[in-house]
């Protein structure tokens, strides 16, 4: 199956990483193309995938085209790439922040199948998190297509469109969350004694392993969290400060900005 | 007319001016006034008037008594030991005890004795009603009892115990409901080897829906402690805890009630804003915090998981929810117990 890039910067790697590890696709099935030559130089050093010298090339020429650019420049992309005959075959995948499937069929011919995925960072670790919503046209078959290859890089989850706001906001910007999370917990580490590095180390496969226990155990959060405070003891003293400094109520506020504010960037200009 | 003497005679199903007494669900008739008790469990409050053109009524009436005579079983031997229960102190707490033991048919009423240090008239009157003995005095209901249950204020325990001081103590099982009054105390007050019990009750004890913990002494035995557990479980739940955490207790459960009529009244509040008239918000405010209290006893489910059942995507109560979170519900929540608890240690050591 050959999977083309337009775009080559560290989503394309995350994902082109992934599905090779996964043994998805050959290297020789992807193709990328990037206005910056030397991103495209070290995807192809780094990753032995193919390179094409134009945006152009990669739609006629592929089953799947991963739009992977920064959405100011979608646009800009869609009309160049706009050409009839070869977009009935290829299955645009966006990865653009915001830009929604409608905006995306308004730039393409009538018919052009699209899908719009919500990414995060981790991804670049596979273990992201993945949302997609279907365009007009796409189908089932597309649906089952996205749903396997982003599988190579987290979890992947289908949603309707109205919905691509509020995950921004959850797993789109949580790992910001996460990130100032483990560095204020490798701060009371230090603070407390340990090296930045022991803390840092520490703090983050904390954060990863009850992250995991939640999605493994299948147990409630707060039954985990009940699991390990026991009576008097120093988890229930610790999250008593939690709960003084409202953390519960200020991760709700974040999601909850994010969520607004991805909904005002998505506003036709 | 005194109502203690109708309940003497038990239940029957037949004779509709009978008196319905389950332990759970009372109907009384007092002096021409009715009064309902609707407890947690039962399934339905029916007014007394109701019952004479009601056939629902009557079936209802025998789901009751079968489920009472399985229920209680063990309380009609409880009753045949013809235990003999004594109040020092005839406040609120001891009418509300005395009521319970007596209407769940553990403690026969004519068993019963109390004495009010101040013989405060409206006490004596209640405890009356209720179809306890009044006794002359604190010593009077020491030498009539088998049990010995003080229920006056903490600061004249002291005094009272010295009062009734006597070798004959020895013999009986001394229960405390009196806050912050230690074990230690206690026993250092009585003959050595008194079997005492220390019980931490709140003030839901007066509609049979209370949260006690109990706490043996050095010599309480652990059929007194089981005894105990029974008689209080009569008018709500009674759990067994070493002594150590009766001050965590006080400030959870001793203190709760105050930290609920806050809620009541605030959420009873946030209705009258949006245009609810007040009786209907309270009301509903207290209904509310009952159910909801009702569903974690019921249904074994954690509270997030039952938080989570009702809090549907972008809906109502999460958006009231995140009002909670960010005034600071939960931690505001925890410091109340805590400074309840570090309070009651203090107390208990000055």
């Amino acid at each position: 199956m050959k999977v083309g890039f337009i775009g080559a910067g560290r989503m394309t790697y995350a994902l082109c990483k992934g599905f090779l590890k996964s043994s998805l696709v050959k290297p020789s099935e992807i193709t990328a193309s990037d206005l910056n030559r030397s991103k495209l130089r070290e995807i192809k050093r780094d990753l032995g995938i193919k390179t094409a010298e134009s945006n152009v090339d990669i739609v006629g020429k592929n089953k799947v085209v991963f739009l992977a650019v920064k959405p100011n420049i979608i646009k800009d992309i869609l009309t160049e790439i706009n050409d009839k005959s070869s977009i009935e075959k290829a299955l645009f995948v966006s990865i653009a922040a915001g830009v929604t499937t409608q905006r995306i069929e308004s730039l393409l011919p009538e018919k052009a199948r699209v899908i719009r995925v919500m990414p995060n960072t981790p991804c670049l670790v596979q273990s992201g998190v993945c949302v997609f919503t279907r365009g007009k046209h796409a189908n089932e078959s597309d649906a089952d297509l996205v749903t396997e290859m982003l599988n190579c890089v987290g979890l992947v989850e289908e949603m309707p469109e109205t919905l691509m706001d509020t995950v921004t906001g959850l797993s789109g910007s949580g790992p910001a969350y996460a990130f100032v999370t483990i560095e204020a917990l490798a701060d009371g580490g230090v603070k407390m004694g340990l090296n930045r590095e022991q803390a840092l180390r520490l703090s983050a496969q904390t954060l990863m392993g009850a992250a995991k226990l939640v999605l493994e155990s299948g147990k409630h959060p707060e039954v985990l969290k009940d699991d390990v405070c026991s009576p008097g003891g120093t988890s229930i003293h610790a999250l008593h400060q939690l709960e003084k400094g409202q953390y519960r109520a200020t991760l709700m506020n974040a999601v909850e900005a994010g969520t607004l504010r991805s909904k005002e960037l998505g506003e036709p200009i | 007319m005194d109502c203690m003497d109708n309940t003497k005679k038990g239940v029957k199903v037949s004779d509709n001016s009978e008196i319905i007494s389950n332990g759970k669900t009372e109907t009384m008739l007092c002096n021409n006034v009715k009064e309902k008790y609707d407890i947690v469990g039962s399934k339905s409050s029916l007014l007394l008037e109701e019952r004479k053109s009601n056939a629902t009524f009557e079936r209802f009436l025998q789901s009751v008594i079968s489920k009472f005579n399985e229920e209680t079983s063990d309380n009609t031997s409880l009753s045949q030991l013809n235990l003999k229960i004594g109040f020092i102190g005839a406040g609120k707490m001891a009418q509300a005890i005395c009521k319970g033991f007596i209407i769940s048919k553990l403690i026969k009423a004519e068993n019963v004795s109390a004495s009010s240090t101040g013989m405060n008239t409206s006490n004596v009157e209640s405890m009356k009603n209720i179809g306890v003995r009044m006794a002359n005095s604190n010593a009077d209901v020491m030498h009539s009892s088998d049990i010995i249950i003080i229920a006056v204020k903490p600061h004249i325990v002291s005094t009272v115990l010295q009062e009734i001081n006597c070798i004959e103590m020895k013999s009986k099982l001394f229960v405390s409901v009196a806050a912050g009054i230690t074990l230690e105390k206690i026993e250092e007050l009585l003959p050595k080897n008194t079997r005492a019990i220390r019980v931490m009750p709140n003030t839901p004890c007066l509609v049979q829906c209370g949260a006690s913990v109990c706490s043996p002494g050095s010599s309480a035995t652990k059929e007194d402690c089981d005894m105990i557990v029974k008689l209080m479980s009569s008018i709500g739940i009674c759990h067994v805890a070493p002594e150590r955490l009766l001050n965590g207790v006080t400030g959870l459960s001793g203190s709760g009630p105050a930290y609920v009529f806050q809620m009541v009244e605030a959420m009873s509040d946030g209705g009258v804003k949006q245009g609810l008239p007040r009786d209907l918000a309270t009301k509903l405010a207290a209904q509310t915090l009952m159910g909801a209290a009702k569903m974690v006893l019921e249904t074994g489910l954690h509270p997030g998981a039952l938080k989570d059942a009702v809090t549907s995507p972008g809906g109502t109560t999460i958006s009231g929810l995140h009002e909670l979170e960010k005034g600071g519900l939960r931690a505001a929540l925890m410091c109340a117990v805590e400074a309840a608890a570090k309070r009651a240690s203090e107390l208990s050591h000055s």
